[in-house]
């Protein structure tokens, strides 16, 4: 039986030169990027609304999505419930600027996973992190798994790494979860570089809306199995 | 999972006709365990080209396919097609000479999903088929797809259209949707009549197959104007027929019956259900029964919507009418001695007699 | 590149590992002394040191920023729901008379389910959207499950598709792509 997540998130980063005053709700509308619903949502002047455009900094929520850019960061994320349209929005966006300098791509997935006991939730940190090793080190203290992050890279043990793409993939306990309930959170990162250049002539935004298109979706699948793998392994079925 | 048996015998000359409800894929011996593909639809049960699956079932190895024809490039046609073309590597590979232009060589490059996420997938599917291939044949009214002797008999398989008049229409069409700078990315519907369609003649000694495809009727290049051609009328009458466009009123008309067919063939036909259109409608079967006694189809099963109740009210308070689109997989196949009087009809799966 | 963030970790209200700790209901901050190099994942962003300090604080105030980790995801997105499946549709003809419903082919996206058609209720497309509905158009709908303050609702959301106008790289992609296809046709022998 697969694991569900209680709460599921994506988020679009991508690490380059930007320039940030472009990015405003007017222009994602004006290139048909948002509708003018989510357009006027992001316009709204209302305190706890997060419109910010200045050269320096881009920020600005609609009901689906927070969208976040700095000089040499973009973030887009996924509000309310996830949809493909976050990664259309990503990639349109990334069209539009085809010279925009783009070293690199994350994918990322979210998910708090609620447990159905403490010592379900003990029996994950347990797998992930024996605590063999640290009782013996701190034999009179507790211990407990705060943060784990996996790296994988696309090669086998002792070979040299050919490309900079990787996957990370994260487990830190769930913040989510209250009144005694326990909870662990996931992330998957699905990293993919552009300092090396393409075999084919796209700019790096152009290869960077290409890989959002392409691979968005299979890093949604591949996340789902990780997760699940993840879960199944160190509680069992 | 279908047991469809043995393979035919050498002297033997089969069609097999496969359909999931939507999607259509037929598969021919020509004798002597030489087979002809013509278009692509998906097995169910096994996710993958149901032809494909027909063959390693009944032991018939890759290198026995000789050609595989796409007969156009809509979605029910070809899915899968591209494993087929990788899975064959020394079956040529036909498709419709529409595609020989740079308008629809654009066309398919638009929308194969190699330059954006795959907007239509008959196009993705006939790209990729192409990019896999050194070299395919484009074809038309009089193109030979296939000429050899087996077992002493000659086989020679050729195109009965496009015809010639169609071309201009079908490159309006795809010339409307191809790429432009600063214009939106747009969705193509399908072409309406059909008339860049591969309809194939295929004569095995002293038998013939007529596969109709999606071809539909129109005076200048539709099925009359191909029947209005010496060439076409000199065509030996095929005592099979694979009942052109899912038995649609537009896909037929009496000279098809008069000019290329035996009396009372062996007729089979797909299905097809898209949103409020269905094919064939009961006016069609009445009219396809009128023509033989001898008519098929290759699935007729409930298209009860196919997901769990929880999923399906969810679902249904926003959409209603919800079918679903692979109404049961099934398959007609018929088989005949060379020279023998009659064919011997086998039903599988979800298929019926219409 | 080295992204680096100087602002403090909210582990909320959760405490890992300590049962006795927990009872208590400590709340823990640390400090991070993290190197992300080029990191893609949710990250905190450094702010631009020539920020207006009201702006920074108006920034953080306004905008919860993901926090960062040594390129670790972020726990404190702000979404409350998960996804219980989503259809891609496409829209295969339109009935604009008496409200106006469209008619759609289904494709689920989670879990191997077949493909479907239906009709939707225009009144069910967003204002934005209604211009978009033609033949062949792509939407998304998705129904999902959000929890808020321990209740569970079912929501769904019909969102379309939007595509910007074709790239310079994109048709320079079908240029290279079309010359490739008509370089393999070949012609065919003609029967007499």
């Amino acid at each position: 039986m697969p694991y569900t997540a209680e709460i599921f998130a994506s988020a679009i980063v991508a690490v380059g030169d930007f320039n940030p005053a472009i990015f405003s709700p007017d222009w994602l509308e004006r290139n048909g990027l948002i509708g003018k619903d989510d357009a006027d949502n992001a316009r709204e002047k209302d305190p706890s609304k997060s419109l910010l455009i200045s050269h320096q900094v881009a920020a600005f929520e609609t009901e689906w999505f927070a969208l976040q850019i700095l000089e040499n960061q973009f973030s887009l994320t996924s509000k309310a419930a996830l949809s493909p349209a976050l990664k259309d929005l990503a990639a349109g966006i990334f069209q539009m600027v085809p010279h925009t300098p783009i070293t690199a791509v994350g994918l990322n997935f979210m998910g708090h996973f609620k447990l159905p006991s403490e010592d379900t939730y003990h029996k994950v940190g347990d797998v992930l992190a024996p605590k063999d090793i640290w009782k013996s080190l701190y034999p009179d203290r507790s211990h407990g798994l705060a943060d784990l992050t996996v790296r994988i890279q696309y090669a086998a043990r002792g070979e040299p790494v050919k490309t900079n793409d990787e996957k990370r993939i994260t487990v830190q306990p769930s913040n989510k979860f209250k009144f005694g309930k326990f909870g662990v959170y996931l992330a998957y990162n699905d990293h993919h570089d552009f300092t090396v250049a393409g075999s084919n002539d796209l700019s790096p935004a152009e290869r960077a809306a290409t890989v959002i298109d392409t691979e968005w979706e299979n890093s949604w699948t591949d996340a789902v199995r990780v997760f699940d793998g993840i879960l199944s392994m160190a509680i069992g079925n | 999972m279908i047991d469809y048996g043995a393979p035919p015998a050498d002297d033997q000359i089969e069609i097999t006709l496969f359909g999931p409800g939507y999607g259509e894929a037929i598969a021919v011996h020509l004798g002597c365990g030489a087979w002809l593909l013509v278009d692509s639809c998906i097995d169910p049960e096994f996710r993958a080209p149901a032809s494909g699956i027909y063959l390693d079932q009944i032991g018939v190895d890759a290198s026995q396919v000789r050609a595989i024809v796409a007969s156009h490039w809509h979605d029910d046609h070809v899915r899968g097609i591209s494993q087929l073309a990788t899975k064959h590597p020394n079956a040529e590979f036909f498709l419709s000479a529409v595609f020989n232009s740079k308008e629809a060589g654009a066309f398919l490059a638009a929308f194969s999903g190699n330059s954006s996420a795959g907007l239509a997938r008959g196009a993705k599917e006939l790209f990729s088929a192409i990019q896999s291939r050194e070299a395919v044949t484009p074809v038309l009214h009089k193109s030979i797809v296939l000429e050899a002797t087996l077992s002493n008999r000659p086989v020679m398989v050729t195109a009965l259209s496009p015809m010639p008049a169609a071309f201009a229409q079908s490159l309006a069409h795809m010339s409307q949707y191809l790429p432009r700078k600063a214009k939106p990315i747009n969705h193509i519907p399908e072409l309406r009549p059909n008339r860049e369609s591969v309809v194939l003649h295929v004569n095995v000694g002293e038998d013939a197959i007529l596969l109709g495809a999606d071809l539909e009727e129109d005076q200048t290049s539709g099925w009359s104007a191909m029947i209005a051609d010496n060439w076409s009328r000199g065509r030996r009458p095929a005592t099979a027929y694979k009942v052109a466009h899912h038995g649609s009123s537009t896909g037929d008309c009496r000279q098809i019956w008069e000019n290329l067919l035996t009396p009372d063939p062996v007729a089979c036909l797909t299905p097809f259900s898209l949103g409020d259109l269905r094919l064939p409608t009961e006016a069609d079967k009445h009219r396809v029964r009128t023509m033989t006694p001898h008519a098929y189809t290759t699935s007729g099963a409930s298209r009860r919507p196919a997901m769990d109740s929880g999923q399906l009210k969810r679902l249904g308070d926003i959409c209603k009418k919800l079918a679903r689109v692979d109404a049961g997989f099934g398959a007609v196949r018929a088989r005949k001695h060379f020279g023998s009087p009659s064919w011997s009809t086998e039903l599988f799966g979800a298929a019926r007699i219409l | 590149m080295i992204l680096s963030t100087d602002t403090p970790i909210n582990l909320g209200s959760f405490i890992i590992g300590d049962p006795i700790s927990r009872r208590q209901g400590a709340r823990r901050e640390i400090k991070p002394d993290i190197r992300s190099i080029g990191g893609t994942s949710a990250v905190r962003p450094k702010l631009p040191n020539n920020t207006a300090f009201g702006e920074r604080e108006a920034l953080r105030r306004r905008f919860d920023a993901p926090m960062t980790s040594s390129l670790a995801g972020s726990r404190d997105f702000t979404s409350d729901s998960t996804p219980l499946q989503i259809w891609e549709g496409t829209v295969l003809n339109v009935d604009r008379k008496s409200g106006g419903v469209m008619h759609v082919l289904l494709d689920a996206k989670i879990g191997k389910l077949p493909i479907h058609t239906g009709e939707i209720e225009l009144e069910w497309v967003a204002d934005q959207d209604y211009d978009l509905v033609c033949p062949g158009a792509v939407f998304y709908l998705t129904l999902s499950k959000r929890t808020k303050r321990g209740s569970i609702e079912n929501t769904q959301e019909l969102r379309f598709r939007r595509r910007p106008s074709w790239s310079e790289g994109q048709l320079r992609q079908i240029e290279n792509d079309a010359a490739m296809l008509l370089s393999k046709m070949k012609t065919p022998p003609t029967a007499t």
